[in-house]
């Protein structure tokens, strides 16, 4: 994998001051960071850490209740911006009651292709997630694994320059995680911007920065074998631990 | 039954029992709901309460005997409130509802009467609905039929002359919509076809709707460059196509099947479909964002509905319900999708002269459509 940081390069990502409420409840506290253009930044955090609120902010579904999102330049929420952003939920977002191919022809005339261009596209990836054979399967009748696989294809149809993944691999088989970790490093080769949140923290050791998120706070935000240098820990899992005892 | 088991009954009781208290609308449901659509039911069932509009005209000048027993004998009855119309405005009142019949009576004056000269009468029906012109009907055939008794109260001697007079008086009738051979079917049908493709789509879209939501599929599409309007415009197309064919086979079967008088133009009628389509895709899309199960959906059957669809003149019209029920009537859109299909199928209106129901129509249309691009902008919350 490529390092993908530098100085020079442009941000893709850029969150100042982020706040959100629902309610009561502090889903992000003040949010502030920077994912660089061709990284790939993994968001780390137990359950309600804030992980989810600020990729649908990021992706426009939902509105900051204070500070800033940038996101290719775009201060979020920008319907403009939305062709250049990949998105794949926790939930499968597919519909069942369609093939894999139906959902990937209706998600690709969403962003606008059509002819050749979208056949070309459905093809490559229907490749990228091994799901060729099975492209005319109704999505009901998959298994969890090929609906996450059919879900991360039809986020990827129009060649997406930032993909925001959140939680991509929450369910999934050992095996099948190791095989989207290879798709996503694929997708990072070919130069796009993958912004993935887990909770799995052995994938996380795949990223080149990982922000680690605790009560809608951004507690660290380094590359993984700095977190492991500073807290001079073996695991990210213990990093991370000591990271939220410490209070980042 | 052992311990152990009405402990586990008990267990599943006592859970469907905290479920229920949680969901406050379907408490509503099971409890408000059967007095409400009863209340309704029991109106619509004792018939209209208000009294059948009705005018008796008097053509010429002098004294009429017949025009004055006739006046005393319509005023005895319950179901008929007599409108003073002139003359000349007979067509123009039945053509703008102030009244649904007139009896027109020509002579009958003593003098005519003693000669031989029998009275003309003509009763003039607005008759696009089959049920109160029947009714009307039914009050001069018993009036026609006391007539010569009454006669004979007035006039001290009836000689040959005014037995031949009387013998001769019959009430000839014409209708300014529909005719003799119309039937209360004629007056259902376009409630029938206004009511199906509301419902269906109201079904359709408010479920899907809230498929969308639950699924994840909705907050995909929203990330997608998709507008909002053109979710709600892409649901309304998709839908309309179903709608289209469902009223094509409910028109064939009100035509051919049942032989139901069609009198206006076909194509109106399926413009009307399309828009009260809309009507209903719009509610449905705009209420799912109130329901968070498939179950809640399902309540505004008889919570929404029902009640718009028994209120919406299906049997009788607005005007002869209850004033409280009045605003209920008119602000249901099933109502104006009635009158609007009445209007074409029974009396052969085109499309300038349905102009307020239609922009009712469309008003509703629009203002739904609207509310449920407002409620999916409540997504970016």
């Amino acid at each position: 994998m490529h390092a993908g940081e530098s100085s020079s390069v442009p941000a893709a990502v850029e969150v100042r001051d982020l706040r959100k409420t629902f309610g009561a409840r502090v889903a992000l506290g003040g949010l502030s960071l920077s994912i660089s253009e061709g990284q790939t930044y993994g968001l780390i955090g137990p359950n309600g850490a804030g992980k989810t609120t600020f990729i649908r902010i990021a992706v426009g579904l939902s509105r900051a209740g204070a500070g800033t999102v940038r996101v290719l330049g775009h201060e979020m929420p920008d319907r403009s911006a939305a062709r250049h952003i990949g998105y794949m939920t926790q939930k499968s977002a597919l519909y069942n009651d369609l093939t894999i191919v139906e959902n990937l022809k209706f998600y690709a005339a969403l962003y606008g292709l059509s002819g050749r261009e979208r056949k070309e596209r459905i093809d490559e990836a229907l490749e990228l997630v091994e799901l060729t054979q099975r492209r005319n399967d109704l999505v009901g009748a998959l298994s969890g694994g090929m609906i996450q696989r059919s879900s991360l294809a039809a986020a990827l149809l129009h060649k997406p320059r930032l993909i925001f993944l959140d939680e991509p691999t929450s369910g999934v088989d050992p095996e099948l995680r190791l095989a989207f970790w290879n798709h996503f490093e694929r997708l990072n080769e070919q130069g796009a911007t993958l912004v993935v949140s887990t909770h799995h923290l052995d994938e996380a050791s795949r990223c080149h920065k990982l922000g680690m998120l605790r009560d809608g706070k951004l507690i660290a935000d380094d590359s993984p074998d700095a977190l492991l240098n500073r807290t001079g820990t073996g695991t990210l899992e213990e990093a991370f631990l000591k990271i939220a005892r410490e209070g980042g | 039954m052992s311990s152990g088991s009405v402990r586990r009954v008990s267990a599943l009781a006592l859970r469907i029992f905290r479920q229920f208290t949680r969901d406050r609308r379907t408490a509503m449901l099971i409890f408000v709901l059967p007095v409400v659509v009863m209340t309704l039911v029991s109106y619509l069932l004792e018939g209209p309460p208000s009294k059948i509009p009705f005018a008796l005209i008097k053509e010429s000048s002098g004294t009429s005997v017949i025009y004055e027993i006739i006046k005393d004998m319509l005023e005895e009855e319950d179901r008929v409130r007599l409108v003073s119309v002139d003359k000349n405005d007979v067509e123009r009142s039945l053509r703008e509802g102030r009244i649904r019949g007139a009896l027109i009576i020509r002579g009958g004056g003593l003098d005519d009467m003693t000669e031989g000269r029998a009275a003309g009468m003509e009763v003039f029906f607005e008759g696009s609905d089959a049920l109160a012109t029947g009714e009307l009907a039914a009050i001069l055939a018993r009036i026609s039929r006391g007539l010569m008794p009454a006669v004979r109260d007035v006039v001290d001697v009836v000689g040959d002359e005014t037995a031949r007079a009387l013998a001769g008086m019959e009430i000839k009738e014409r209708y300014l919509y529909g005719g003799p051979t119309f039937t209360p079917t004629d007056y259902l049908a376009p409630v029938i076809l206004g009511a199906f493709p509301f419902v269906l789509t109201f079904i359709l879209t408010s479920i899907s709707f809230l498929r969308e939501r639950t699924s994840g599929t909705m907050e995909r599409l929203l990330a997608s460059p998709i507008g909002r309007v053109e979710v709600i415009v892409g649901y309304l197309a998709g839908f309309l196509i179903f709608t289209m064919i469902q009223a094509c086979i409910i028109l064939g079967f009100v035509l051919w099947v049942m032989e139901v008088h069609m009198v206006g133009a076909i194509g109106i009628v399926f413009f009307l479909v399309m828009i009260i389509t809309m009507v209903g895709a719009g509610l449905g899309m705009f209420l799912s964002s109130f329901a968070r199960t498939e179950l809640q959906v399902a309540q505004f059957m008889p919570l929404v509905i029902l009640p718009l669809l028994l209120v919406s003149g299906v049997f009788w019209p607005v005007e002869t319900m209850p004033k409280w029920l009045w605003p209920l009537g008119y602000g249901s859109p099933l109502t104006w999708a009635n009158i609007a299909l009445r209007d074409v199928m029974v009396k052969g209106f085109g499309l300038v002269e349905i102009v307020n129901s239609f922009g009712i129509l469309c008003f509703f249309a629009v203002v739904f459509v609207l509310l449920a691009a407002a409620t999916l902008r409540r997504q970016l919350d």
